[in-house]
């Protein structure tokens, strides 16, 4: 049987990866210890959120290595506010990304300034990092692309990096609700590519 | 509600029991429906291949530097995070670049050690002729030493009696007070094509 023609399992919290739970009052005091100069509380949060930084980075960018670069840059950034008078960060994890965010949006930006068609390398094609991947699952990957960067970047957070919805909202300062609908949006906008895929995958 | 909305709540679990029975009885009887959800099941998919993957890239380079940014931030944070982007850049990996870090201290710490030990122990060369002076045993005797030639001439040395050059009188002369009193010869600048050298007016 082919892989995509396996029953349908109905099992709810398909879509849940790791669940990390937030706790901003704990967080606020450790990134407070991490910036007045506390390696211990530094190396925690360089734990917690390095990785995620980078899969969100990887995912907006869509380049591996210009994701590295930015998470670098992430962590410069915040190592340069050690030992300077800087008020009370409530949100450190909402800040980290709010930082990753601009990095991204001024990589993209260059990029559409700078760099012409025929000259994109292979490491800028999103799928390539993925061998195994079949026909569909590109079709996935393109699609995620094809959305609006507010959009696409709520997915990444809920789907690669492994935040709530109600966690996404408290870190963008938006309402739960708000956040809730515009991920609803984007998923019904993918899952509707990809239905018309399978439609014309079963024509065949 | 429509069909995403219900998908939706379904997967995150917020589905009544009521909604959860009527929602099974509808994906079996609705191919729409089940082509959302397989269409979901594909997305899931295709996210957790590409998310392992991305899982396991690896970040030791980031990690690097963030050490090292973290270690020179009591100094200069800047400096320790841009050597580490260096390293980055020219592809070293974090093994690579600890290794280097602590050969290239060691080394200049040889280094330093070496010139300051050959410094204090630097011996005089008894063979080399040396110019220079130096007091004999005896506080009275002013030791001269003078160049040899280059051959293997030993430096030749006068030993001066201290007390008889202190004793010495100079008594002036009227050949002295002539050449005192003479005029000395103008000197005038000519600017020769070849050199600017001085002449002497005759």
């Amino acid at each position: 049987m082919d892989e995509d023609q396996k029953p349908i399992e109905l099992k709810p919290n398909a879509v849940s990866v790791e669940q990390p739970r937030i706790q901003h009052n704990q967080e606020a005091q450790s990134f407070a210890k991490f910036l007045s100069g506390d390696d211990n509380a530094a190396m925690y949060f360089f734990r917690a959120y390095n990785r995620k930084l980078f899969l969100y980075c990887a995912k907006l960018v869509n380049n591996i290595h210009a994701a590295e670069d930015i998470t670098q840059e992430v962590w410069e950034r915040i190592i340069k506010l050690r030992n300077q008078s800087q008020p009370e960060i409530a949100n450190p994890g909402g800040f980290m990304f709010t930082i990753a965010r601009n990095l991204c949006l001024n990589h993209i930006k260059l990029k559409k300034h700078t760099i012409p068609l025929d000259a994109i390398s292979e490491l800028d094609i999103p799928h390539e990092y993925q061998p195994g991947s079949t026909e569909m699952e590109e079709l996935v990957h393109s699609s995620l692309d094809t959305l609006k960067f507010e959009d696409k970047e709520l997915l990444v957070l809920n789907m690669y990096c492994g935040y709530r919805f109600d966690e996404i909202a408290q870190m963008m300062g938006m309402s739960p609700n708000a956040i809730w609908t515009r991920a609803s949006r984007a998923r019904a906008q993918l899952r509707d590519r990809v239905k018309i895929m399978i439609k014309r995958d079963n024509k065949s | 509600m429509n069909s995403h909305d219900t998908i939706d709540k379904f997967l995150n679990g917020t589905l009544s029991s009521d909604e959860m029975s009527s929602f099974l009885e509808s994906v079996e009887h609705d191919p729409d429906l089940q082509a959302l959800l397989e269409s979901d099941r594909i997305i899931n998919s295709a996210v957790g291949k590409e998310k392992s993957i991305l899982m396991n890239h690896d970040l030791s380079s980031v990690a690097g530097s963030f050490v090292a940014g973290l270690a020179a931030t009591s100094a200069t944070a800047t400096i320790g995070m841009q050597t580490a982007a260096y390293a980055k850049k020219a592809g070293m990996s974090w093994i690579t670049l600890t290794a280097s870090t602590i050969l290239s201290v060691s080394l200049s710490a040889g280094a330093y050690w070496y010139i300051h030990s050959s410094e204090k122990q630097q011996p005089m060369n008894p063979n080399r002729d040396y110019i220079g002076t130096s007091f004999a045993e005896s506080p009275n005797e002013l030791t001269i030493t003078v160049p040899a030639q280059v051959s293997d001439k030993p430096a030749a040395t006068k030993v001066v009696q201290r007390k008889q050059q202190t004793q010495t009188v100079h008594t002036i002369t009227q050949q002295d007070q002539q050449l005192l009193t003479e005029k000395p010869a103008k000197m005038r600048l000519e600017h020769s094509s070849s050199k600017y050298r001085p002449k002497v007016q005759e």
